[in-house]
């Protein structure tokens, strides 16, 4: 039974980091597997190599991948949405099949960047202000805001294609924040 | 990198040969009979024989400690290959970190307490299972790996370049010399000061460490080489 549920796992563990979108994630799970199949050794008595195993796999190769991970190219999105009171999964859930998922996808496989999206419910002129995020979406009611620059490559390559990246939202405005202020006047 | 005479560069060949027919020779031409198959060789009176409690050490550190010192080698060869062999010796200039020494902003806050809670007991775990190797299961290369991550962690936390690489570089090499004399006059030439268990404990203790600093040291070049010198 505790075999079956061991093996189980590992490949369980061992698909999900293959197919995940999101090379962090990959990682976590490659760490998870490892503790599993050092587990796994340990069931059929071999300690020794439950240990290396613990002190390779999940030690030294999942910080290795981190700092490799860290030195990678990461495209900064920022998710606003002023009028939720705490952040929590059930509104990640709500955004995640409409928006999350589709502009993850195509960060990571058209533009091969390694998508980072961070969620907020501050205002968006504070975010603006301290926070240096590549791209920054604000849900205000029913409108979907989309901000970012002229000079940004990838940004460009979302707006040419948004109809395609997020179709469920058809009304979604754009604004260059380099020529356009804050208060509506031009900079 | 210096030229070397061809006079010199000859007799290496020559030498890596000569060794190469030797070894080939002794193992070509030696066959020894043991009348017991070969696992109640190794497990009947291990404890007797060589100090261990654990059966795993003592095959490692004693029957078969031939094959550990090639371990040991191969570590060490890929450390030089690393070093040595990488593209990015040809504008091997050490990236330094900026003028703030310590650039906490960069780095997640959770990350940073978390290490700070845990590292000690890392280390503590590392020199329990390099010194304890004998006793129970590790040894020498797993602690020397939980070490190594400890240290690895280091760089997560605090971001900064001042690891003198080549010092370790050359502690390695010298860890390695040690981890080939040790075996071959304890085990090999029978040089023991007395036959008993405990100075085979205090061998095997004395291995353990070496071979535990010796990976401690290598994977950490072996990382550090990595972070400083490639990529962006």
């Amino acid at each position: 039974m505790f075999e079956t549920f061991i093996l189980l796992t590992l490949l369980v563990l061992a698909c999900v980091s293959v197919f995940s979108d999101n090379l962090r994630r990959s990682i976590i799970f490659l760490g998870a597997f490892s503790l599993t199949i050092a587990l796994a050794y340990l069931h059929y008595n071999a300690p020794d190599v439950a240990l290396a195993e613990a002190a390779i796999g999940v030690g030294l190769s999942t910080v290795m991948y981190l700092v490799a991970l860290k030195k990678v190219s990461v495209y900064d999105i920022c998710y606003i949405n002023e009028d939720v009171e705490t952040f929590n999964d059930d509104q990640i859930n709500e955004i995640m099949d409409t928006i999350v998922r589709p502009l993850e996808l195509f960060i990571e496989r058209t533009e091969e960047i390694e998508p980072q999206l961070a969620y907020t419910n501050r205002t968006l002129d504070l975010v603006m202000k301290e926070d240096d995020h590549d791209c920054l979406i604000h849900r205000k009611g029913d409108l979907v805001y989309i901000y970012g620059d002229t000079t940004d490559q990838v940004f460009q390559d979302i707006i040419a294609n948004l109809n395609d990246v997020i179709t469920d939202i058809s009304d979604i405005r754009v604004v260059f924040r380099d020529e356009v202020s804050l208060d509506g006047t031009d900079a | 990198m210096a030229q070397t005479h061809r006079l010199v560069h000859l007799l290496r060949i020559i030498f890596a040969v000569v060794g190469a027919a030797v070894v080939l020779f002794l193992f070509l031409s030696y066959s020894e009979q043991i009348d017991t198959p070969l696992m109640d060789y190794f497990t009947a009176d291990f404890f007797n024989q060589t100090g261990a409690t654990n059966s795993v050490a003592a095959i490692y550190l004693n029957y078969r400690v031939f094959d550990t010192l090639f371990e040991a080698l191969m570590l060490m060869v890929s450390v030089m290959e690393v070093i040595n062999v990488s593209w990015a010796n040809k504008h091997a200039e050490q990236y330094r970190f900026e003028e703030d020494d310590f650039n906490r902003k960069n780095n997640s806050e959770i990350v940073i307490r978390m290490v700070g809670i845990i590292y000690p007991f890392v280390l503590l775990i590392g020199l329990y299972i390099i010194i304890n190797g004998h006793v129970s299961p590790g040894g020498g290369f797993q602690g020397g790996a939980v070490l190594a991550t400890a240290l690895i962690t280091r760089y997560l936390v605090y971001p900064n370049f001042d690891l003198d690489l080549h010092a370790l570089e050359i502690v390695e090499k010298l860890l390695f010399l040690s981890i080939v004399m040790t075996p071959v006059l304890y085990v090999f030439m029978q040089l023991q000061p007395a036959d008993t268990t405990l100075s085979h404990q205090i061998y095997m203790v004395a291995m353990n460490t070496l071979i535990g600093m010796k990976v401690f040291t290598g994977l950490s070049v072996i990382f550090y080489r990595f972070v400083f010198y490639e990529g962006r």
